[in-house]
C-alpha cells in the first residue's frame, strides 16, 4: 500500500471495526497539533499497515495483543484490547484463559492486575460470570 | 486422603501423579527440549522441575478454552514482550512448530507484538526464529 492516503483509510476502517466508532470518535475528537503525527502512526502503520496484514486471523492478534499488553503491565491499554478482543469475537473464557496462561510466564502480579481490569471491563459489558454477585456473601 | 506425606513432597503419590501428567503434555508440545529442561533442575532445584511440568504443563496447558495453537501463540507473544527470554523463545518456537504453527505465523506473531512491546524485543525474537528455522533445515536435510 504505497498511497499514504489508502493506509490512512484502510487504517481508520479497522481501528473502527476493533475498536468501535465511539472509542475512535474520542480519539479524533481529542486529537491536537501536538498529537496529531502520533495518531496518524497509528492509524496508518498500526491499524493500517499491520492489522490488515494476513498470516493472522484478528482473534489470534487480539490474543496476543492481550499478552504483551500483559506482559508490560499496560493496563489502561489492557482494557481498551479486552473490548477490541470482545468485538474481535473473542469469549470471556477464551480471554481468562490467555490471562491465565499469560501468568505463568509474567508472574502472578502482573496477571493478578490484568484479571482485575479484564473482570471490570467485561462486567461493565455485562458479560455475567464477571460480575461480582454482592447477594452471595 | 490418608497419606501422612506432605504437600510440597514432591514425590508424594499425588505429587508424582501430577508431575507425570505434566510431563505427558509437556512431551506433547514441546518435545524432548522441554523434558530437557525439567531434567536440567533435577541437581539444583527439583522443586522447580515439579513445578514446570505439574503446574504450568499439567494444569495450565491442559485446560480447555485455548487450544494448543493459540496457547503457543501467546507464549511467543508474552515471551517477546519479556525481553530477555531468548532461551525461552527457542524451546517455544519449535513448540510453536509442533503443533503446527507455520513459519509465517510466527515471523507474523511477533511483527505483531513489535507494536506493543517495541521493536528491539520483536527483533531478537525474530532472530531467535531464523535459528530455530535454521536447525530443523539442517536437521530434516541429514
Amino acid at each position: 500500500m504505497s498511497d499514504p492516503s489508502a493506509a490512512h483509510e484502510a487504517g481508520m476502517a479497522v481501528r473502527r471495526e476493533v475498536l468501535g466508532d465511539a472509542h475512535v470518535d474520542r480519539a479524533v475528537a481529542g486529537t491536537t497539533a501536538f498529537s496529531a503525527p502520533f495518531q496518524e502512526y497509528i492509524t496508518s502503520a498500526v491499524w493500517g499497515s499491520l492489522w490488515t496484514r494476513p498470516g493472522l486471523d484478528r482473534k489470534t492478534r487480539s490474543c496476543i495483543t492481550l499478552t504483551a499488553l500483559t506482559a508490560l503491565g499496560c493496563t489502561d491499554e489492557l482494557a481498551m484490547h479486552v473490548r477490541a478482543a470482545v468485538r474481535n469475537g473473542l469469549s470471556a473464557a477464551e480471554i481468562g484463559e490467555v490471562l491465565l496462561h499469560t501468568s505463568a510466564y509474567t508472574g502472578v502480579p502482573a496477571a493478578n492486575s490484568a484479571f482485575a481490569v479484564a473482570q471490570r471491563v467485561l462486567a461493565e459489558l455485562g458479560e455475567p460470570s464477571a460480575i461480582v454477585d454482592d447477594d452471595a456473601s | 486422603m490418608t497419606s501422612t506425606t506432605p504437600r510440597h513432597d514432591i514425590n508424594s503419590p499425588d505429587n508424582l501423579a501430577r508431575r507425570r501428567h505434566g510431563e505427558s503434555v509437556l512431551v506433547k508440545i514441546d518435545g524432548h527440549q522441554g523434558e530437557a529442561v525439567v531434567d536440567s533442575l533435577a541437581d539444583i532445584n527439583p522443586a522447580f522441575g515439579h513445578h514446570v511440568a505439574a503446574f504450568v504443563f499439567g494444569d495450565i496447558y491442559d485446560r480447555p478454552d485455548l487450544d494448543a495453537r493459540g496457547r503457543q501463540l501467546v507464549t511467543l507473544g508474552v515471551l517477546t514482550a519479556l525481553g530477555g527470554c531468548e532461551p525461552q523463545l527457542k524451546v517455544h518456537i519449535g513448540a510453536a512448530m509442533n503443533v503446527g504453527i507455520s513459519r509465517t505465523e510466527i515471523t507474523e506473531a511477533l511483527l505483531h507484538a513489535a507494536v506493543f512491546c517495541g521493536f528491539p524485543r520483536a527483533l531478537n525474537a525474530t532472530f531467535v526464529a531464523r535459528e530455530v528455522f535454521a536447525e530443523r533445515d539442517d536437521s530434516a536435510g541429514k
